[in-house]
């Protein structure tokens, strides 16, 4: 019985072959769409994750819109730069910096903006344990009024090299820089997608209009007091308006502003892997459908000679399990391939995400066992 | 076969069958009684449309009855369920159609054991060798049905029908689709697996030549039977034909 539909198997390779493609593909669509956009939100907490590293506290306005870094920059409220002396007063505080930041526009040599999401203008930290999220940085940080700091990824794009002039228009009007140096950020090129310039404080608050203020104040714990001490210590001390909260609910914060904001990526992919699922279900349906069509004489024959109901649809669901498992087993395969061109794809469109962590097996590996995200 | 020659291998009583229902009923078989005796070869006649196929399927458990009874031996199959009846059907009935119906994908020999593989058995050595020998198949034991004629197909499928030696082999127009000298081979070895193995066969057909080799014709028309013939030849049979068709 099993025998006779193995051997029907063989006698049908190409036929089972054009079922298994159109498995395949159904299948690789709906893992690519969901290991890419798994990828894409692993990176973007895994980046954010590193961006705050070293930091413990960070104290910002109470309003809406206070994220440190990504798109919602520029429209956060600043504080009074003093209450940063005040923090930096208390006992177990080893660090401190005012951050500010807003947005910029860089420009090419042929005085267009560079094609890219957005940049984030930021201040340079003072201290060393806030300056690990620029990674790989070559030339020296932004020191004075002229000298500005971006990121690998737009250096590359506009053919920038450190010493170069470049145009930064701030507020719809270009002024011209030296560029200092060029950093990465975390893992990645840029900040999630989006271009940097880097400005030393003073600076970057007379560019913004924000003499005397700062977007947000960067604070680390001394050795063996824990980020939701300081926070508990800072608040104390805090005016009203004005809020600590641990780095790392900030982080997910932020993440998860990004997130959202690319959330309908991630539901152009999901519906695009629905489509994909949808249409390959029918033209597996179809697919068996016909095959059990062809085979409607010889299953009557199976009948006739005693092989009972049972038998004949085990003997089928069977065959559909070898073909189904094989074939989904490739498809799986092929989807994390085709998320990475998918990647290529939009990075050659211009759309450049953090998806580094597809080539790390391990994290690729974590990605798709939890494909539910 | 250690059935005594006056045992019935099948029975029919008051055999009915209809389809649909209403002013579009039909009957194909009006109260038809019939005995198989063991052991026996009997040919059942008649034009088309006479009923002839429906009352096999009837008597085979592959079609249900509208009214009357069906046994094969001594077990009635008219009332039994479906999970039964497909056993009856794999344990105690060969079947030999007009169209062979071998799988194409499956060598002879994988043809042959096809109803053992179906029940989970292991052949009989000693039998299927004597099987295989009766229908003249042994160095054609490893080719496809596509590499067989129509004659070495229908033989491959009656050597299916009595590889699991069933009570009663129903052969439905076993030589519809043969020449003569193919049909003369596969008709000669239904004959004699009736004489040698003692095994009881029923075969359908419309060619008086072909039921002159059973020892037996039943005679059916418009769902009735309308007569039977011992001992038949080509000349008798055909010549009850015509008086039927008056």
């Amino acid at each position: 019985m099993f025998r006779a539909m193995l051997r029907g198997m063989l006698a049908h390779r190409v036929r089972l072959a054009l079922t298994a493609l159109a498995i395949t593909l159904g299948t690789s669509f709906m893992s690519a769409s969901f290991v890419f956009t798994t990828t894409l939100n692993h990176s973007l907490d895994s980046l954010f994750a590193q961006a705050s590293a070293g930091i413990d506290v960070i104290v910002q306005h109470a309003a809406p819109g206070g994220a440190v870094t990504g798109a919602g920059s520029g429209s956060s409220q600043p504080i009074a730069q003093p209450i940063a002396a005040r923090i930096r007063a208390l006992p177990d505080v080893a660090a401190v910096d005012g951050a500010v930041s807003g947005r910029a526009v860089l420009l090419g040599r042929n005085g267009k903006p560079l094609p890219g999401q957005f940049v984030v203008a930021l201040s340079w930290p003072s201290d060393a344990p806030f300056q690990a999220a620029f990674t790989s940085r070559t030339g020296s940080p932004p020191a004075g009024p002229g000298q500005v700091m971006i990121d690998r990824s737009s250096a590359r794009s506009g053919h920038f090299a450190v010493g170069n002039r470049i145009d930064v228009a701030i507020g719809g009007q270009a002024r011209p820089f030296t560029i200092s140096g060029i950093t990465g950020y975390g893992s990645a090129d840029n900040l999630a997608g989006g271009f940097m310039a880097v400005f030393d404080l003073r600076t970057a608050q007379q560019l913004f209009g924000r003499a005397g203020q700062v977007g947000s104040i960067d604070v680390k714990a001394a050795p063996g007091t824990s980020a939701q001490q300081l926070r508990d210590q800072i608040a104390q001390i805090l005016p009203a308006g004005v809020v600590a909260v641990t780095a790392a609910s900030a982080a997910a914060t932020q993440a998860h502003q990004l997130n959202s904001q690319l959330g309908i990526l991630t539901y152009f992919f999901l519906g695009f892997a629905g489509v994909a699922l949808f249409v390959g279900a029918f033209v597996i349906w179809n697919t068996f459908s016909i095959m059990i069509g062809q085979r409607t004489r010889e299953l009557a024959l199976l009948r006739a000679l005693g092989a009972g109901r049972g038998q004949v649809f085990r003997s089928v669901l069977t065959e559909a399990a070898l073909v189904g498992a094989v074939a989904a087993l490739a498809g799986a395969g092929l989807g994390i391939l085709l998320s990475r061109g998918l990647a290529a794809l939009l990075a050659g469109f211009g759309v450049s995400l953090p998806v580094a962590g597809l080539v790390v097996p391990q994290r690729r590996w974590r990605s798709r066992s939890a494909p539910a995200w | 076969m250690t059935l005594a020659t006056a045992a019935l291998a099948a029975r029919a009583a008051g055999l009915t069958k209809t389809y649909g229902s209403g002013l579009a009923q039909v009957t194909a078989l009006d109260c038809v009684s019939v005995q198989i005796p063991a052991g026996s070869f009997t040919a059942v006649m008649g034009p088309s449309g006479s009923g002839k196929s429906t009352m096999m399927h009837c008597m085979a458990g592959l079609d249900s009855v509208s009214g009357g009874r069906v046994w094969i031996g001594d077990e009635e199959i008219s009332a039994m369920p479906e999970r039964r009846l497909t056993r009856l059907r794999r344990d105690r009935i060969g079947f030999v159609f007009q169209a062979f119906n071998l799988l194409p994908v499956l060598a002879a020999a994988e043809n042959i054991t096809l109803p053992l593989d179906i029940a989970g058995r292991d052949a009989d050595r000693d039998w299927l060798h004597a099987v295989i020998e009766a229908v003249g198949l042994t160095d054609r034991l490893r080719h496809r049905p596509s590499e067989l004629s129509g004659g070495q197909q229908q033989r491959v499928a009656i050597a299916r029908a009595l590889v699991s030696q069933p009570d009663i082999v129903f052969a439905d127009e076993p030589t519809g689709n043969l020449d003569s000298r193919a049909s003369a081979e596969v008709l000669d070895l239904l004959r004699r697996s009736v004489r040698e193995f003692g095994q009881t066969v029923v075969m359908v057909t419309h060619d008086p030549v072909a039921a002159s080799y059973a020892e037996r014709v039943i005679f059916l028309a418009d769902g009735r039977i309308v007569g039977t013939l011992d001992g038949p030849t080509p000349d008798s049979v055909l010549d009850r034909m015509k008086k039927l068709g008056e």
